[in-house]
């Protein structure tokens, strides 16, 4: 199953043989709620405790990035007690993503299915479905007005809009920002969970997450797990960039090569693969013999993040691609926290001196002490993030950055890599997918 | 005793690290962690210091909100 929008190039498809779960045959209509509810949707809300379990045996793991599982997560959050907050979490910060408004801007009765059902498992006094996207909080309005009249709908849920940004989507800057601060992360402890909105137990979870909920109800955990992987159970959207990419629901397990083959018969074969949109690393090519899933990337050093993946190919350099990436960052962190303003700055500035072929050896120790020293000197994980796409750069290409302290890298000689947001998935989604119709 | 340092009201002058540079550990530009948010018995006097010391007010006593009152 497939289709692609040619006005706007997003292709989205399912893996073959794959039965969809979030993705739908018409991709690109907005599912109204006689739609959603025809195809199974908010059905009658489980006993709560049995809900729970589903979603602790299902092994459902949080799709905004870091992985953690769903269930553990509304434990910590149900021992609390206390009238706890629910933020269903839209603001896909990440630039090489797009699942998350896809869905919003598509299937908002998913996402809301889910945030029901998790808001009544935790007791919840009211919920916020927190996007940065004015489509998609269009359609998530709609969709709740849609529902409001319905005698069953009985949590309170409200929009809240943020101005995009890369920080705005972590989860302590929903919590800040939905309480009337800025939308930037705060330092931990305490955690959402301990103290959010309100100064209350404050659950965030990725709308794609939410959007397995209704899945995990619906089909009990057994079927669910009947994809995917021991730890990484399930499917995923896939934000897969370059040529042949686009939206693609996948099993957890698969390889990256796997999805080439699919996908990207006719392309050239990546030099680089950029895993988890900017913040997962950066890795050779053997990478696409690597099982797609939460703890096969960790294992090989790097994170799955929110399930962004850039193969990238010549003429792109990936030191190149590193440097740009790194300056983003030292423009778009949260100007918050010394060591990373600081520390994305001077990366910034010895990946650019590198890709430039201007650096010498000691451009790369210093690159190499500040990716071992910065990493949790920050309050949310975007240092973290940029420091690992140093450490994978200088392991997983040590002739590489070799031929550019030699001044031998023919493509940064040439025409060197620099871009604002590289592989940003801006210009595919707006101006908004609001009305495409299928092909 | 638990300890928080809010990296984003870190000034990065130091003056913590000089009551205690195992705890406060400062990056090359001056800007201070907490590599631990338990605090062992012997350190926190140091550890009061350093709170009272800090000009930017980043330093403090951190209760777990459910273990509060």
């Amino acid at each position: 199953m497939s289709a692609t929008d040619h006005r706007r190039h997003l292709s989205v498809a399912v893996y073959p043989g794959l039965e969809p779960r979030l993705l739908r045959g018409d991709l690109h209509v907005r599912e109204t709620l006689s739609d959603y509810v025809a195809r199974g949707g908010y059905c009658d809300a489980a006993d709560p405790s049995r809900l729970m379990q589903a979603i602790g045996r299902a092994g459902l793991r949080g799709r905004g990035g870091a992985g953690f599982p769903l269930y553990l997560k509304l434990a910590a959050v149900r021992t609390r007690g206390s009238s706890p907050v629910v933020i269903a979490n839209g603001e896909e910060g990440e630039p090489v993503s797009l699942k998350d408004r896809w869905l919003l801007r598509y299937r908002p009765h998913a996402v809301l299915d889910g945030l029901r059902l998790v808001a009544r498992l935790v007791e919840a006094r009211r919920s916020y479905v927190y996007v940065s996207d004015e489509h998609a909080r269009q359609s998530v309005q709609s969709a709740l007005d849609e529902i409001s009249g319905c005698p069953w709908w009985e949590v309170d849920v409200q929009v809240a809009y943020v101005d995009p940004s890369y920080v705005a989507g972590e989860a302590s800057a929903a919590a800040q920002w939905i309480d009337g601060g800025p939308p930037v992360p705060t330092d931990k402890p305490p955690r959402p969970f301990e103290r959010g909105v309100d100064g209350l137990p404050t659950l965030v979870s990725n709308v794609e997450t939410l959007a397995h909920v209704p899945q995990v109800q619906r089909m009990g955990p057994r079927a669910y797990r009947s994809v995917g992987t021991r730890t990484s159970p399930g499917t995923f959207l896939l934000t897969l960039g370059g040529p042949g990419g686009g939206l693609l629901e996948v099993p957890f397990g698969v390889t990256l090569g796997e999805i080439l083959a699919w996908r990207c018969k006719e392309t050239a074969e990546p030099v680089a693969v950029l895993l988890g949109g900017y913040s997962g690393g950066i890795f050779a090519p053997s990478a696409l013999d690597m099982e797609l899933e939460y703890d096969a990337a960790a294992a090989a050093g790097g994170s799955l993040g929110c399930g962004a993946i850039v193969p990238i190919r010549k003429p792109d350099c990936p030191v190149g691609v590193v440097a740009s990436i790194m300056s983003y960052f030292a423009r778009n962190n949260a100007g918050q926290c010394g060591s990373c303003v600081n520390g994305t700055r001077a990366m910034a500035d010895a990946l650019e001196s590198l890709r430039n072929q201007s650096a010498g050896p000691e451009e790369r120790e210093r690159l190499r002490r500040w990716a071992a020293i910065l990493p949790g000197r920050g309050a949310c994980q975007l240092l973290d993030g940029a420091a690992l796409s140093v450490t994978t750069l200088l392991r997983e290409f040590p002739a590489l950055v070799e031929e550019h302290l030699e001044a031998r890298c023919s493509e940064c000689q040439d025409a060197p890599f620099e871009h604002p947001a590289p592989y940003s998935t801006a210009a595919i989604l707006d101006p908004a997918m609001g009305e495409a119709t299928v092909r | 005793m638990k300890a928080k340092l809010d990296r984003t009201l870190c000034g990065g002058r130091g003056v913590c690290a000089t009551h205690d540079s195992d705890l406060f550990v400062r990056d090359e530009w001056g800007y201070t962690t907490l590599s631990s948010n338990d605090i062992p018995a012997d350190r926190v006097p140091a550890v009061r210091m350093a709170i009272a010391d800090c000009p930017f007010g980043a330093i403090s006593e951190y209760t777990d909100p459910a273990a509060a009152p």
